[in-house]
C-alpha cells in the first residue's frame, strides 16, 4: 500500500561489533607477554593514552602492566601495583606466578581475567591489566579515576526547604547517597551493563520485601531487551523501557533529587540509576507523581496541600486557557460576562490580525524567547529577558500589533506550565496546549472539550509497568485518592500507596498488602 | 497496523477541518447588541432598534479627554413586515455582524405591548444565544429617544438596566422579569405577565411603575405605590412603606418583608373565594416627628399599618380584577386545589368575579439605630 | 510486568454506568415528564426507577448464571444457535439505535447552542471521531476515563443543578399527589429511557472482578443517576412549569443557563455543559465499544478495535439520516416505548428460557 513505506519501521540490520581492527574470535590467553601485548594493541588500535610498563628481570620481561593513563589513577597504580611488583622482582625470592601476584597486589576488588574479551573491556573501564610470565591469567586491578562534578543541588528541581543533594554523573556517588539514607538489609542493588559500545553501568535499586516482584522482573526484562550501541543519558533508557512509545506523556519518572528516589524506593517503586547521567529513573510512574514535590513533605501538611492544589489548578489553566480564551473571543463570546466582552471587543478594534494569528504569533515569540534564554550564556540571559520579553512585548502592544489581554493570557499560560514539577511532563503539556488551542480555533468551546476528552482518554489508556497512568483516580483507589489532591499528615500516612501494589502496605511492616483490583 | 490506521483517520479529520471554521467571527467584528427594542412602525409593520456600542469606546478612557464624556453607543433601526425582516434591515445597516449573545434588556413599546407580547418575544426567544435572564421592560415613550439618551454614568443602556436590577434593594421598586420568566408565565396560563415601565428622568432612566397584562396583552399600568403593593402581595424581602399616621405624623419602613398565604374555596354555586393572609414585617427608618417609639406606640403603629396595607392591597386587587389581569397568580392556586376543574374553566372569566378577602398582620422588626 | 488483565472493579463499573445513565437521561427528561404527565411529571421517573430495580435484579441473575460469558456468547446456549444469533443481532441493533439517537441529539443540542453556523455533518464527524477514539481504548481505558472525570463532573453538575433551583416555585410542581388517570404509569414507560443503557452490563459482566458486588454497584450507580435526573426534572418544572418546559428544545441546558450568581458568575450553563458533554462523550464511547465488541463476538472475526473503525461510516450515516429535530423527536417517542418493551421483554424472555431449559449456573461458569 502507498503508506506502507512511511508506516513500517525500517528493517533492523545487526551491527557487527569490532574491537579495534580485527575481530577477536575466541579471546583465549596464550603465548608470551609480548604476544598478549601485541593482540591488545591490535584490538584497541594502539590508542595514544595506552601505556605499557614492562618489568625486566635479567633481560626477560617478568611482567607487564597495561593501562589507559586517562582513566587510571597514577598514584594508586604506583602504590598498589608497580611498587609491589618491582619490590618482588628485586627481592627475587621466587618466580612471579599467579598466586604470588595475587598476594603482592594490595588493591581490593582485583579480578582474574581468563579471556581477552573481558580483559579489554576491563582495560577500557579503567582497570590496569597485569600480565605475568605465566600467562594463564591476567589480573585486572580497578584503579579508575577521573574528573567528576561534586555533589550539588539539583539544577532542575530546586527547593526552599529540604536536602540539597542532587545526583551527579558518577554512579558510585549516587548509590552511596542512597545507601547512607536507607540502611536496610533488604535494599537490593543489582548492576547491569547496557550499550554495546559505551558499556554504561546501570544500577537497579529496590526494597526486596516491599517492591512488587512482578514489577522488578519486568524492569529486568525490559532492560535486557535494550539493544543499542550507546547510552549517553537516562532519556535513552526511559524511551526504551516505556510501555508506550507513541505518547507525549512520560511513563517513567526522571529526577535529579536523591530524596525523591529514596522516597520512591520506600513506597515500593524501583529506581534505575545510570552512570554518566545526573537524572535517574523511577518506575512505575503515574500522572499523580509528577505533581508532587519534595517540599510538599517538608512543610506542614496544610502548606503541602495548598502547594499541590496550586500546581494542579495552575497546570489545568495553563493547558486549557488558551483554547478557551480563543474560543470565547472568536466563536462563543456569549459565554463571557458582558463587561469582559465589551472590553475585549474595544481593545481588539485596533489589532490588525485575527485572534488565532495573534495568539499564535505571541506564543511562538515566547517559545523562541524561552529556547533562546535556555541556550544563551548566563550573562546575556538578563538582557534577553528584559529586552526580549518586556520591551518587545510592550512595544508590540503600543504599536497595536497585539492586544494586552492576549499577551497577559499567553505569558500567564507559559509561566503556569512550570507548575508541573517535572520537566518531561511540562514538555508534554506544552505541546498539548497547542492541540487544545487548535481545537478551540476550529470548533470553539465544544472543540476544546472534545480535544480535552480525547487527551484524557489517551491518558486513561496508558500504563506504566502495569499500573494505570491515571491511578489513583482511574481506577479509583480510595485510600490513595485522599493523598492526591491533599497531602495527608504523616500521622495518618501509615500505609504505602496501594497503587504500586507493594508487598507490604503498612509502612511499619505489620500488615501484608492486598492486591487491589 | 490498527493504531496507525486510527491515527491516519484522526489526522484526516483534523486536516479537513482546518479549511473552514464556520462559526469563527472576530469579537471586534461583532456588533454586540446591548439592548433591543420593539415598536410599531408605519402601517402596522414591526420596528426593531438595536443599541450597539461605539467600537473601541468600552475600554477605560484616558481621564480628562473628551472621549470620556462622549456618548458610547448608537442605535440602528429597521422596519419590516416581520421581526426578521426588520432585523435584516438593521443587519444590512452596520459594518459588523449583529450579535445577540450579550443582550441585557429588551424594551417593548406600549403599542406593541397592547398587541400580543408572546408573538413579539417569539423572534428574540428563538435565538439560541439570547441570554435567558435578559430583562424585559416596557416604555410609554418613544423607545428610540429613550435609549438614545446618554445617561449620567455614560453606561450602555443595557448595562445600566442590568446593574439596576442586580441590586437587591431595587427589586421591590421595579418587579423585574427576565425573558425566561415572561415566557414561562405566558405558557402556564394561570398567571398574567407584568413588566416594569422604564422612562427617562433627570438624564437617567427610572422605573416608573408596572404594566399589567391580560392574556398576553397590556391592559393597564400601576404606579410606583401600586407596584410596591403588588410586591407585598407577591412576597418581598426588601420593600418600602410609608405610613401616614395623621396630617403631620408619619412613620416610614424599609426592609419590608412579606409572606403571603392564599387559600381558595369554591362554593357549590361556583363562587370562588380567596383568603389572602399577609404577614408583613419592617424596620423603622423614618419617624416624623423624631421620637422614641414606645411599646404602646409600636402597637398603635402596627395596627395602623395593618389597616393601611389592607386597604392598599384591596384597592390594588380590585383594580387588577377590573383589568382582568392576574399577575399575582391566583389562577395557580385554583389549579393546585381543583386540578380537574381547572381544565374545564376559562380563568379570565372566573377571576374578575372572584371574592378576595385580605387579612394583614404587621409587626415592627427593628427601629434602627434609634429607639 | 504486573499481569495485565481486562478487569473492571466495582468502582469503575459504578462510574461508567453513572456517566452513561446521567448523560442520556438528563437530555430530555424534563420535557418528556412535562409532556406526558404534567406538573407532577417527576412521579413518572420515580415509578420508572422502581421498575428498574427489577431490571437490575434480572441483569444480575443472568450475569450470575453465565459469569464468564457475555450475552452474545450465551444466547446461543440458551436459545439455540440460530435464534441466539438472531437475538444477539437484535440486542446489538437496539444498542446501535440508542447510540445513534443519543449521538444525534447530543450533536444537535451542542450545535444549536454553541456552533449554530457549523453544518451538522461537521459536528457529527467531530463527535464520532472522539467516540471512535474512546471506544478504541477498550473497556479498561473507558472505565478509567469515566472514573477520572467523575469527581469533577459530578461536583460541577451538582452545583449547576443546585443553583438552577434559584427561581424555583413550589406551586409549579403542585399538586404533588394528583393522579390523572393512567398518565403517571404511561409517563413512567416514556421516562424509562434513561435506564436503557443498563442492558450493556450483560456484555461486560465477564470483566467484572467482584461479581458478588455487582447488584449493589449497579443499583448504586442507577440510584445516583436517578436522583440527579429527578433533580433536573423538578428544577425544570419548578422553574418553568410543565407548559413552560414544553416551549424549549433542550430544557435542561436552559434551566442551567439561567442560573447565575450576580456580580460573580454570569451563568452556570458553562459548568453544566462542560460536565454533561464530558460525561456524554464517555458514555457514548462506552456504548460504541459495546457495539463493536458485540459484533466481534457475534461474527467471531477480528476484534473490537477493528470494528470501531468498520462501524464508523455506518454510525455516521445513521446520524446523518436523523438531522431534522422534529423527526428525531417523533422517532424518539416511538423509540422510548418500544425500547421499554424490548428491554424488559427481552431480558425476561432470555431469563425465563434459561430457567426453563436449565441453562447457566455452575456448569456454564467454567
Amino acid at each position: 500500500m502507498f503508506f506502507d513505506k512511511f508506516l513500517k519501521s525500517p528493517k533492523k540490520k545487526p551491527i557487527p561489533i569490532k574491537i579495534g581492527s580485527s575481530v577477536l574470535k575466541h579471546g583465549e590467553i596464550k603465548g608470551s607477554i609480548d604476544d598478549i601485548i601485541q593482540v591488545i594493541l591490535q584490538s584497541t588500535g594502539s590508542p595514544g593514552d595506552l601505556v605499557i610498563r614492562r618489568f625486566e628481570d635479567n633481560g626477560d620481561t617478568a611482567a607487564a602492566v597495561i593501562y589507559l593513563e586517562t582513566l587510571v589513577d597514577g598514584n594508586l597504580l604506583g602504590q598498589h601495583v608497580i611498587e609491589p611488583i618491582n619490590k618482588f622482582i628485586q627481592e627475587k625470592t621466587a618466580v612471579l606466578g599467579a598466586s604470588q601476584l595475587k598476594l603482592i597486589i594490595s588493591a581490593s576488588k582485583s579480578v582474574e581475567v581468563d579471556n581477552l574479551h573481558n580483559g579489554i573491556e576491563k582495560l577500557l573501564s579503567g582497570y590496569a591489566l597485569v600480565i605475568i610470565g605465566d600467562v594463564s591469567i591476567i589480573l585486572a586491578v580497578p584503579l579508575l579515576s577521573f574528573a567528576k562534578r561534586p555533589i550539588e543541588e539539583a539544577v532542575t528541581e530546586k527547593t526552599i526547604k529540604g536536602p540539597r543533594e542532587g545526583f551527579n554523573e558518577t554512579l558510585s556517588d549516587n548509590i552511596s547517597m542512597i545507601r547512607r539514607s536507607i540502611k536496610d538489609p533488604n535494599l537490593k542493588l543489582e548492576k547491569k551493563i547496557v550499550g554495546e559500545r559505551t558499556k554504561t553501568e546501570i544500577a537497579i535499586i529496590y526494597l526486596n520485601d516491599v517492591a512488587n516482584p512482578d514489577i522488578v522482573q519486568e524492569v529486568h526484562k525490559r532492560l535486557e531487551q535494550i539493544k543499542i550501541d550507546g547510552i549517553l543519558e537516562t532519556g535513552y533508557i526511559a524511551e526504551f523501557i516505556s510501555d508506550r512509545r507513541l505518547t507525549p506523556f512520560p511513563l517513567v519518572q526522571e529526577t535529579e533529587r536523591s530524596d525523591k528516589v529514596m522516597s520512591a524506593i520506600l513506597e515500593g517503586r524501583v529506581a534505575i540509576l545510570v552512570d554518566r547521567s545526573s537524572f535517574n529513573i523511577i518506575v512505575p510512574a503515574t500522572s499523580n507523581e509528577f505533581y508532587q514535590t519534595a517540599e510538599d513533605f517538608y512543610f506542614n501538611w496544610i502548606t503541602g496541600t495548598a502547594l499541590r492544589l496550586i500546581r494542579a489548578i495552575g497546570t489545568i489553566i495553563a493547558v486549557t486557557l488558551p483554547g478557551f480564551y480563543l474560543s470565547m473571543v472568536t466563536i462563543n463570546p456569549e459565554l463571557l460576562p458582558p463587561s469582559v466582552v465589551q472590553l475585549e471587543a474595544s481593545v481588539r478594534t485596533q489589532v490588525p490580525f485575527p485572534a488565532i494569528l495573534e495568539m499564535g504569533i505571541t506564543f511562538f515569540a515566547f517559545e523562541v524567547l524561552r529556547e533562546a534564554s535556555a541556550r544563551s550564556p548566563v550573562n546575556i540571559n538578563m538582557i534577553l529577558g528584559v529586552g526580549g520579553g518586556i520591551v518587545m512585548g510592550l512595544a508590540a502592544i503600543n504599536a497595536g500589533l497585539v492586544s494586552g489581554i492576549t499577551v497577559t493570557v499567553v505569558v500567564f499560560c507559559v509561566l503556569a506550565t512550570f507548575c508541573t514539577s517535572n520537566l518531561a511532563k511540562e514538555q508534554a503539556w506544552r505541546w498539548i496546549r497547542y492541540v487544545l488551542f487548535a481545537a478551540g480555533a476550529v470548533f470553539g468551546f465544544i472543540g476544546v472539550i472534545c480535544a480535552g476528552v480525547l487527551i484524557l482518554a489517551h491518558m486513561a489508556s496508558l500504563k506504566s509497568f502495569g499500573v494505570s497512568y491515571l491511578a489513583p483516580w482511574g481506577p479509583p483507589i480510595i485510600v490513595d485518592m485522599a493523598d492526591s489532591p491533599i497531602r495527608l499528615p504523616w500521622w495518618l500516612s501509615y500505609r504505602r500507596p496501594p497503587t504500586y501494589r507493594p508487598q507490604q502496605e503498612d509502612r511499619l511492616g505489620k500488615n501484608e498488602g492486598e492486591d487491589e483490583a | 497496523m490498527l493504531r496507525k490506521t486510527l491515527i491516519i483517520l484522526l489526522l484526516f479529520i483534523i486536516m479537513s477541518f482546518t479549511s473552514g471554521c464556520w462559526d469563527v467571527q472576530e469579537i471586534s467584528r461583532r456588533g454586540i447588541a446591548s439592548t433591543v427594542f420593539f415598536d410599531s412602525g408605519k402601517t402596522s409593520s414591526v420596528k426593531i432598534g438595536i443599541v450597539i456600542p461605539v467600537p473601541g469606546t468600552q475600554i477605560p478612557p484616558v481621564q480628562g479627554t473628551t472621549q470620556q464624556f462622549q456618548k458610547r453607543h448608537f442605535i440602528i433601526l429597521g422596519e419590516g413586515k416581520s421581526a426578521l425582516e426588520a432585523w435584516t434591515k438593521v443587519h444590512s445597516n452596520v459594518a459588523t455582524d449583529i450579535f445577540f449573545g450579550q443582550i441585557r434588556a429588551i424594551i417593548l413599546s406600549e403599542e406593541v405591548a397592547r398587541g400580543n407580547i408572546n408573538d413579539v418575544l417569539d423572534f428574540v426567544g428563538r435565538f439560541p444565544l439570547i441570554p435567558p435572564n435578559t430583562n424585559v421592560l416596557l416604555t410609554k415613550n418613544d423607545p428610540e429617544k429613550l435609549l438614545d439618551l446618554k445617561n449620567e454614568a455614560n453606561l450602555l443602556p443595557g448595562n445600566y438596566i442590568d446593574f439596576y436590577f442586580q441590586i437587591p434593594g431595587k427589586r421591590t421598586l421595579a418587579l423585574p422579569l427576565d425573558l425566561w420568566r415572561v415566557n414561562s408565565i405566558v405558557d402556564k396560563k394561570w398567571q398574567d405577565s407584568y413588566l416594569p415601565i422604564i422612562e427617562q428622568s433627570q438624564d437617567n432612566y427610572r422605573i416608573a411603575g408596572t404594566a399589567v397584562f391580560s392574556e398576553n396583552s397590556m391592559v393597564g399600568e400601576l404606579d410606583m405605590d401600586e407596584t410596591q403593593t403588588l410586591a407585598l402581595i407577591m412576597g418581598s424581602d426588601l420593600g418600602y412603606l410609608t405610613l401616614p399616621l395623621n396630617d403631620v405624623k408619619l412613620v416610614a419602613f424599609h426592609k419590608i418583608k412579606s409572606q403571603t398565604k392564599t387559600e381558595i374555596t369554591v362554593s357549590d354555586t361556583g363562587i370562588v373565594t380567596f383568603d389572602v393572609k399577609l404577614k408583613i414585617t419592617g424596620g423603622v427608618v423614618e419617624s416624623k416627628p423624631q421620637r422614641i417609639i414606645s411599646k404602646d406606640e409600636t402597637e398603635r403603629i402596627e395596627n395602623e399599618a395593618e389597616t393601611l396595607t389592607k386597604r392598599k392591597i384591596e384597592a390594588l386587587l380590585t383594580k387588577l380584577q377590573g383589568l382582568n389581569s392576574d399577575p399575582v397568580g391566583f389562577g395557580g392556586k385554583y389549579r393546585i386545589k381543583y386540578p380537574r376543574q381547572w381544565a374545564n374553566i376559562d380563568w379570565h372569566q372566573v377571576y374578575p368575579v372572584a371574592i378576595i378577602n385580605v387579612h394583614t398582620k404587621f409587626s415592627i422588626k427593628s427601629t434602627g439605630l434609634f429607639k | 510486568m504486573l499481569k495485565e488483565k481486562t478487569g473492571i472493579g466495582p468502582g469503575l463499573l459504578f462510574m461508567i454506568l453513572y456517566a452513561t445513565l446521567f448523560s442520556l437521561g438528563v437530555m430530555q427528561s424534563p420535557y418528556v415528564a412535562a409532556e406526558y404527565i404534567g406538573n407532577n411529571g417527576y412521579w413518572g421517573l420515580v415509578l420508572a426507577f422502581v421498575l428498574t430495580v427489577g431490571l437490575i435484579i434480572l441483569l444480575n441473575s443472568l450475569g450470575r448464571k453465565f459469569p464468564k460469558k457475555s450475552i452474545i456468547q450465551y444466547l446461543p446456549v440458551v436459545c439455540g444457535t440460530f435464534l441466539g444469533k438472531i437475538l444477539g443481532l437484535i440486542y446489538l441493533t437496539f444498542i446501535f439505535a440508542i447510540l445513534i439517537l443519543s449521538s444525534n441529539m447530543t450533536a444537535l443540542q451542542s450545535g444549536t447552542y454553541f456552533l449554530f453556523r457549523t453544518p451538522s455533518w461537521a459536528i457529527f464527524l467531530l463527535y464520532l471521531g472522539v467516540l471512535t477514539y474512546i471506544a478504541h481504548q477498550g473497556i479498561e481505558g473507558i472505565t478509567r476515563l469515566a472514573a477520572f472525570i467523575f469527581p469533577v463532573t459530578f461536583i460541577l453538575s451538582l452545583m449547576a443543578i443546585g443553583f438552577s433551583f434559584q427561581s424555583f416555585e413550589l406551586d409549579n410542581i403542585r399538586p404533588i399527589f394528583f393522579i390523572d388517570g393512567l398518565k403517571i404509569p404511561l409517563g413512567a414507560v416514556q421516562l424509562f429511557y434513561p435506564f436503557f443503557p443498563l442492558i450493556t452490563v450483560l456484555m461486560i459482566y465477564p470483566y467484572l472482578t467482584e461479581k458478588r458486588k455487582g447488584f449493589k454497584t449497579i443499583l448504586g450507580a442507577t440510584t445516583l443517576a436517578f436522583f440527579m435526573i429527578l433533580a433536573t426534572i423538578i428544577s425544570g418544572i419548578g422553574n418553568y412549569s410543565a407548559p413552560g418546559v414544553l416551549r424549549y428544545s433542550w430544557p435542561v441546558i436552559e434551566v442551567t443557563r439561567k442560573a447565575n450568581l450576580p456580580f460573580i458568575l454570569q451563568s452556570f450553563g458553562l459548568f453544566f455543559t462542560v460536565s454533561w458533554l464530558t460525561l456524554t462523550l464517555t458514555g457514548l464511547g462506552f456504548l460504541y465499544y459495546i457495539l463493536a465488541e458485540g459484533i466481534a463476538q457475534l461474527l467471531g472475526v477480528l476484534n473490537y478495535k477493528w470494528f470501531t473503525l468498520i462501524l464508523f461510516p455506518i454510525i455516521y450515516s445513521g446520524m446523518i439520516l436523523l438531522t431534522e429535530i422534529i423527526e428525531v423527536r417523533y422517532i424518539f417517542s416511538f423509540f422510548r416505548v418500544s425500547g421499554f418493551v424490548f428491554t424488559i421483554g427481552f431480558l425476561l424472555f432470555v431469563w425465563l428460557l434459561a430457567v426453563i431449559r436449565r441453562r447457566g449456573g455452575k456448569k456454564d461458569a467454567a
